[in-house]
C-alpha cells in the first residue's frame, strides 16, 4: 500500500498513462483516507467524472470505474468508491475508497445512519438501501444531506 | 499493516510468524495471516479454495462451511492462496481480484457468497443472502475457475 510521499503529482492528477499499478491502494495517515488507482472507462456521464460523484465498476476491466449506473458500460450495483476530483474518460486517476468521503449528488432524502447504496436512477449518485439491496451498500451516512450533499463512512471498498 | 515479509506469500508453519489477523498489502492485493481451523476438509486449505470463520479462534479459518467446527456461509474470510494443513499459520487473500472454485454457473458481475453445498467453493448470492456477500465476479467462470473481486473482508 502506497504513502502520499510515493506519489510524484498531486493525488487529484489525472493523465493518460498510468503513474502506478491499476488498482494500487494509496493510505493517508493523516485524513485516515484510503484511495484506489482506477481508470475512467471510456464512455461516461458528462465525458468525466467529477468530484463527489459515487462510481461503479465497469465492463471495460478490474479498476475501470463509472458514473452511469444504468446505461453503457457501467455496472451500478458494483459499487467502487467515491470521485475526488475530475478523470476524464480513458484517464487514470485517484478514487476514494476508504475513510470519511464527500458525496455531492443524493436523492435528497438521506438520513443520518442510513445505508448508502449506488442510485441506478441518477448516475453519480447514492441512495439509501432498499430492502433486497443489503449486499450493494458501500457505507453510512454522517449526518441528513444538506440539499444534495452529504457525508458517508465508506466500507467494503478495498 | 504491514508491506514487507520475510518469506513468499504462500509459506505455512505450524508456528505463528505475525501476529494473528495481520494485513499485509503487496501491489493491488491484501493478504491477512490466519491459522488453518484443527479438522478442515481434505486436511488443509488449498490454494484458490475460499474459506470461512472457525469456531477455534479469531483468525482460525476453515474451508468446511457446513459441519465441524467451520462457521460456514455467514462468516467468509478470504481466499486460499497457497496450502496450508490443519493447525498451519500462513496467508489468505482478502483484498483485490482473486481465482476462486465456482460451482461453473457464475456469470460476470454477480455477487458472490460462500456454497453451502460444497466445501471451499463459491456461489452466486441468492434472495436472503446479501450480508453474505465478499465479492463480485469480473467475469464468467470457466469451468469451475473464477475471478472475483474482494470486497469487505478487510
Amino acid at each position: 500500500m502506497l504513502g502520499l510521499s510515493d506519489l510524484t503529482q498531486p493525488i487529484t492528477y489525472f493523465g493518460t498513462t498510468t503513474l502506478h499499478t491499476l488498482g494500487a491502494l494509496l493510505y493517508d495517515s493523516e485524513s485516515a483516507k484510503v484511495y484506489r488507482y482506477v481508470k475512467c472507462a471510456a464512455a461516461v456521464t458528462n465525458n468525466a467524472l467529477a468530484a463527489g460523484e459515487c462510481l461503479c465498476a465497469d465492463t471495460g476491466g478490474a479498476y475501470y470505474v463509472n458514473n452511469d449506473m444504468a446505461g453503457g458500460t457501467g455496472l451500478g450495483t458494483l459499487p467502487m468508491g467515491v470521485a475526488i476530483s475530475a478523470i476524464p474518460e480513458n484517464n487514470y486517476g485517484w478514487i476514494q475508497v476508504g475513510g470519511q468521503a464527500s458525496v455531492t449528488i443524493t436523492d435528497g432524502e438521506v438520513a443520518a445512519n442510513d445505508f448508502i447504496v449506488n442510485n441506478t436512477g441518477e448516475d453519480g449518485g447514492c441512495d439509501t438501501m432498499a430492502d433486497g439491496e443489503e449486499e450493494q451498500v458501500f457505507g453510512f451516512v454522517i449526518a441528513a444531506d444538506v440539499g444534495d450533499a452529504v457525508t458517508v463512512q465508506l466500507r467494503g471498498l478495498f | 499493516m504491514i508491506t514487507v515479509i520475510n518469506s513468499t506469500i504462500d509459506y505455512s508453519a505450524s508456528s505463528a510468524a505475525y501476529d494473528l489477523g495481520t494485513l499485509y498489502f503487496a501491489g493491488t492485493k491484501a493478504y491477512r495471516y490466519v491459522r488453518a481451523a484443527a479438522a478442515c476438509t481434505n486436511d488443509l486449505l488449498a490454494s484458490t479454495e475460499s474459506v470461512c470463520g472457525d469456531s477455534g479462534g479469531v483468525y482460525y479459518v476453515n474451508n468446511d462451511f457446513a459441519g465441524g467446527t467451520g462457521l460456514g456461509v455467514t462468516t467468509p474470510m478470504g481466499v486460499a492462496i497457497g496450502t496450508i494443513a490443519e493447525n498451519y499459520y500462513g496467508w489468505i487473500q482478502v483484498g483485490g481480484v482473486a481465482t476462486v472454485i465456482t460451482d461453473g454457473e457464475v456469470a460476470a458481475a454477480e455477487a458472490i457468497v460462500l456454497d453451502a453445498s460444497n466445501d471451499g467453493d463459491v456461489d452466486t448470492m441468492a434472495d436472503g443472502e446479501e450480508e453474505q456477500v465478499f465479492g463480485w465476479a469480473t467475469a464468467a467462470d470457466v469451468g469451475t475457475v473464477g475471478t472475483i473481486m474482494l470486497r469487505g473482508l478487510i
